[in-house]
């Protein structure tokens, strides 16, 4: 598969502070959430790849375009949607759609028509000919989307998109951000310091912290490793049944008289668990899979990062 | 299918590249002004400077004027020569001045407020194409009113008379010329101060006390010093003595062409260099 994005050692330099710090990896799923403290560097990656600051150091690439050789062609793919408001005052959401989708090369016929289902899309159908000005900030951040999305991006670049929603309007764009992404046919980045939301709508997750990647992962492959780390609770004879577990392959360890904590390699499965337990007499009562939040893996990076 | 019942079509690939972008800012930004029936009723007083001179050049070679007065010196009365053009530039600069207070204040404002700037710069637009963009529309509403009359007078005088053009080659070369001078001046003068002071009326003000006080300022520093590099620091000044000597007439001021071009060249930088702390996506603290 095409890399969407590439990073080779990019440093980006504000005077002498190092906002980005050597970053280098790939990123060619369909949704990446970029998480991290304030500061670490999240938005200055995004605007990096917009072309609004010059790499220090180092290469990023675009659909394979180099961002320092072609920044016009590399862009041209791309939708933004920026964290703070941002809109043309005095114009209707229609007209100002309109406009951006020209800018991004569409025919003003095509703009227009786009324009108008983009808006639909976002839920602003009625709302279009209204002012801009005269949006609520929900409204505002959909209208945002609506211009990311007019010209058909390949690459959309979300930042804070849930930033001051209320809880039905969050959810709302939240559900917009995951049925985008699942159209297959856009590339998501979204930035938050937000951890459900990038939990709820992206597949892969890099954090950031000090400038720097301290951990770029699949979630769905974390979680399905997952699957493999059991809890267990059970209660009769556990000895030979934690003896008859390691002979088996699996790594056990008790907590307390009536706690196990199982990881299985991975020929074996639940109803091999079972089997040994109706064995040995033991009864299983309880049986959980680990599942690794969002949160866990953002502590433990913070924490090995420190 | 109605709109309504169309759903999000995401492109299979990238939209064609069209012709320059930045052209999609005017044309938006020139549908905006064109509402405003104060504008449109302003920018019809700027064209009567050019039918006035139209009549007098169709006058001054008139038969039945001539029929009709047979002891009438008109080639005495109205002389069509370089000042009579040098005249019909400075007159059409004054009202060129009033339409930038109108329009220049509001052209870059309105997207600095509203953090407009990241949603044009995201796109394969740069920031010298935006400034671009945003400066012809100002360019545009200039020229109608400006070098393009300016060359249908000239037309119509050379049209009556045989061999005009070729011994005046040039009035119409310094009246373009002049003007783009004037307008790509006075287009970055209004967007510089319309990125750094976003209310329009303040805007416009600052603009006008801009121009005014390097009237005063020169007026001052030549009184002081005997001298004529004073209006140096006179735009207004600088502007109407190049573009008179352009077209080939004559001027009140000794302020030689060099010293002139000097000073317009430094007023551009400064001009531009305003325009560049301000035309950015975000601004960076380091």
């Amino acid at each position: 598969m095409e890399p969407v994005l590439e990073l080779e050692q990019l440093t980006v330099r504000f005077g002498r502070l190092e906002a980005l710090r050597s970053v280098s990896g790939s990123f060619s799923g369909r949704s990446l959430g970029l998480l991290g403290p304030n500061g670490a560097g999240k938005t200055t990656l995004i605007h990096t790849l917009l072309g609004f600051h010059r790499p220090s150091e180092g290469e990023a690439r675009i659909f394979g375009r180099d961002l320092g050789a072609e920044p016009k062609a590399a862009r041209a793919p791309i939708g933004y949607m920026p964290e703070r408001d941002a809109f043309v005052a005095g114009m209707s959401a229609v007209r100002f759609v309109r406009m951006m989708g020209e800018l991004a090369g569409l025919e003003p016929k095509e703009s227009l028509e786009r324009a108008h289902e983009a808006l639909w899309y976002v839920g602003l159908g009625e709302a279009r000919y209204r002012s801009l000005e005269t949006y609520s900030l929900g409204m505002k951040q959909r209208a945002k989307l609506a211009q990311a999305l007019v010209h058909g991006p390949k690459l959309l670049f979300l930042d804070e998109p849930t930033n001051g929603l209320d809880p039905p309007a969050r959810e709302r764009m939240i559900r917009l951000i995951r049925d985008i992404s699942a159209t297959g046919k856009v590339h998501v980045v979204l930035s938050s310091h937000l951890l459900r939301d990038v939990e709820e709508s992206c597949e892969e997750v890099m954090i950031l912290k000090g400038g720097r990647i301290v951990y770029h992962r699949n979630l769905e492959e974390e979680r399905r490793a997952d699957r493999k780390f059991l809890q267990l609770q059970i209660h009769g004879p556990s000895e030979r049944y934690i003896e008859a577990l390691r002979e088996g392959g699996c790594e056990c360890t008790p907590e307390g008289r009536r706690r196990l904590r199982v990881v299985m390699p991975p020929q074996r499965t639940i109803r091999d668990l079972y089997e040994l337990s109706s064995a040995h007499g033991v009864e299983i009562r309880h049986l959980d899979f680990h599942r690794t939040s969002l949160q866990d893996i953002f502590d433990r990076a913070m924490r090995e990062e420190a | 299918m109605a709109v309504h019942q169309r759903d999000y079509r995401p492109y299979g690939s990238s939209p064609p590249a069209r012709g320059p972008r930045w052209l999609v800012l005017p044309r938006f930004a020139l549908a905006d002004l064109t509402k405003s029936k104060l504008l449109i009723a302003f920018f019809a007083l700027c064209l009567i400077p050019p039918l006035y001179y139209l009549t007098v050049v169709y006058l001054r070679h008139s038969a039945a004027i001539l029929q009709f007065f047979p002891g009438l010196d008109l080639e005495r009365l109205i002389s069509i020569d370089a000042d009579f053009f040098a005249q019909f530039a400075r007159i059409q600069a004054g009202f060129g001045f009033f339409l930038t207070l109108f329009v220049g204040p509001g052209l870059v404002s309105r997207d600095l407020a509203n953090n407009a700037l990241p949603l044009y710069l995201a796109r394969p637009l740069s920031r010298v194409e935006y400034v671009v963009g945003r400066l012809t529309v100002l360019i545009l509403l200039l020229s109608l009113i400006s070098w393009i009359p300016g060359l249908i007078v000239v037309a119509l005088q050379a049209g009556y008379v045989d061999g005009w053009l070729g011994a005046n080659l040039g009035i119409p070369i310094g009246l373009v010329g002049g003007a783009w001078m004037w307008m790509i001046t006075l287009g970055l003068l209004a967007l510089a101060v319309s990125a750094w002071v976003r209310w329009k009326p303040i805007a416009a003000l600052v603009i006008f006390l801009f121009l005014a006080s390097g009237t005063f300022l020169a007026t001052l520093i030549n009184g002081l010093f005997g001298t004529s590099y004073g209006k140096m620091v006179d735009l207004g000044a600088v502007l109407s003595i190049l573009w008179t000597r352009w077209i080939g007439g004559v001027t009140s001021s000794d302020l030689p062409t060099a010293a002139a071009l000097v000073s317009l060249v430094t007023f551009l930088s400064l001009f531009v260099a305003l325009l560049a702390l301000k035309i950015k996506p975000y601004r960076t603290v380091s």
